[in-house]
């Protein structure tokens, strides 16, 4: 017997379903990531307010279990708000206004952001990636490299962030009602753990959130644009890196492929691979860095001594520009 | 002096025109479909298996698993 659903049979039933609330079919796969991060936390919440249950006997095995699951926590809301809801600040994912905005809300919360904050920030850096006022990402140096990656994670988020969104958001009168408002409830959520109990927020609440925005969201933003330059009509394509890894790109919403990315910021991250395979030619004639490993172990290498460091750049093989 | 400030609309932000015509189906059967929500939800399905699994192997097995996928992290991805 085939189940019925308004007269669609089996599987189509909810794939309609799906249609008419997302704006593209597979942002459905960033509500299933959300809620997963969302489930994540609580599960580390319950079992530290349980401790019996995971063998906590005492202050080492504790320290050991908010480790793991600080570590743990931190990684996936780096991805959850740097590049999932990153998705939807492009494209939104719900037909609904008022679902994208409330949405957004209990979504960028937990990694300490409010969502019109990220969203404006992220505004700014593609709207002025790479130039002088471009506060988002590390400071350069005179001969134009960038600052070393762990002074950039450590400095940036959140205190060079506070400094300019109190410039530009506080203190402006155009934004300030707005900017306030959006506080005022990011606050109001961001604060639910701490009623909880307060110790466990800070190791499983804040600190995953400091490990998401500095290590996590700061490399990342730090290996997309290092060695790159300002999009001219002579360098076209060399304001961002590209990172084939699959693995990464599967995991990650496709944000390896950066450049294609900023190039193109209203195409759907799920639809980045096959544009990519239409620029190919585009990009290697042009000299982009494409590169065949991910943010991970780039990190590693810019975060070396200047031996590590070399061994970043070294060209994908498919992608050599041999003429 | 004034400062030019951008919309803080980044949906309305141009394309160079160049994807707008790729398809938005998803490709393959069943399994498949299946297998790629989970695919790109391993961070956080992986981070309720370290910390519900600390239930049954304890908090330091938890621990030395984490570190472990960081090691391999940064090797290899």
């Amino acid at each position: 017997m085939s189940a019925t659903v308004g007269g669609l049979e089996g599987s189509e039933a909810p794939a309609a379903n799906r249609r008419r609330i997302f704006a593209h079919p597979q942002d459905f796969h960033c509500v299933i990531f959300h809620i997963a991060c969302l489930v994540a936390y609580a599960c580390a919440f319950w079992l530290y307010k349980h401790p019996a249950l995971v063998g906590i006997h005492g202050l080492w095995s504790r320290g050991a279990f908010v480790l793991a699951a600080a570590s743990a926590l931190g990684w996936i809301s780096g991805i959850d708000v740097g590049v999932n809801f990153h998705n939807h600040s492009h494209l939104r994912i719900f037909r609904s206004a008022f679902l994208n905005r409330w949405f957004a809300r209990f979504w960028t919360f937990s990694a300490a952001w409010p969502s019109f904050f990220w969203e404006y920030t992220h505004t700014i850096h593609h709207a002025r990636l790479l130039g002088d006022d471009d506060w988002t990402l590390p400071k350069q140096n005179a001969d134009g490299t960038f600052e070393q990656l762990q002074r950039y994670v450590l400095a940036h988020w959140p205190w060079r962030y506070v400094v300019h969104l109190r410039r530009e958001l506080i203190l402006r009168r155009s934004m300030r009602g707005k900017a306030l408002r959006e506080f005022g409830i990011f606050v109001a959520l961001w604060s639910i753990p701490f009623w909880i109990d307060p110790i466990m927020a800070i190791w499983l609440w804040v600190l995953p959130h400091w490990i998401a925005n500095t290590w996590v969201t700061g490399s990342g933003m730090y290996v997309q644009h290092v060695g790159c330059v300002k999009k001219t009509a002579e360098r076209p394509v060399s304001h961002s890196n590209v990172f084939l890894l699959k693995f990464f790109n599967l995991t990650m919403f496709n944000i390896g492929y950066h450049l294609e990315h900023h190039d193109n910021p209203k195409v759907h991250w799920s639809e980045l691979p096959e544009l990519h395979e239409r620029l190919k030619q585009e990009m290697i004639d042009g000299g982009a860095r494409v590169l065949p490993y991910a943010y991970y172990h780039a990190s590693y290498l810019l975060a070396g001594d200047a031996g590590r460091r070399s061994r970043f750049g070294k060209q994908h093989a498919d992608y050599l520009n041999t003429q | 002096m004034k400062t030019a400030y951008p919309a803080v609309k980044l949906y309305d932000a141009e394309n160079a025109g160049r994807g707008d015509s790729i398809s938005k189906e998803v490709r393959g059967n069943f399994l498949s479909k299946t297998g790629l929500v989970i695919g790109r939800s391993f961070g956080p399905l992986f981070a309720i298996v370290i910390i519900l699994g600390a239930m049954l192997w304890g908090p330091w097995v938890s621990l030395a698993m984490v570190l472990v996928a960081l090691l391999t992290a940064f090797k290899v991805v």
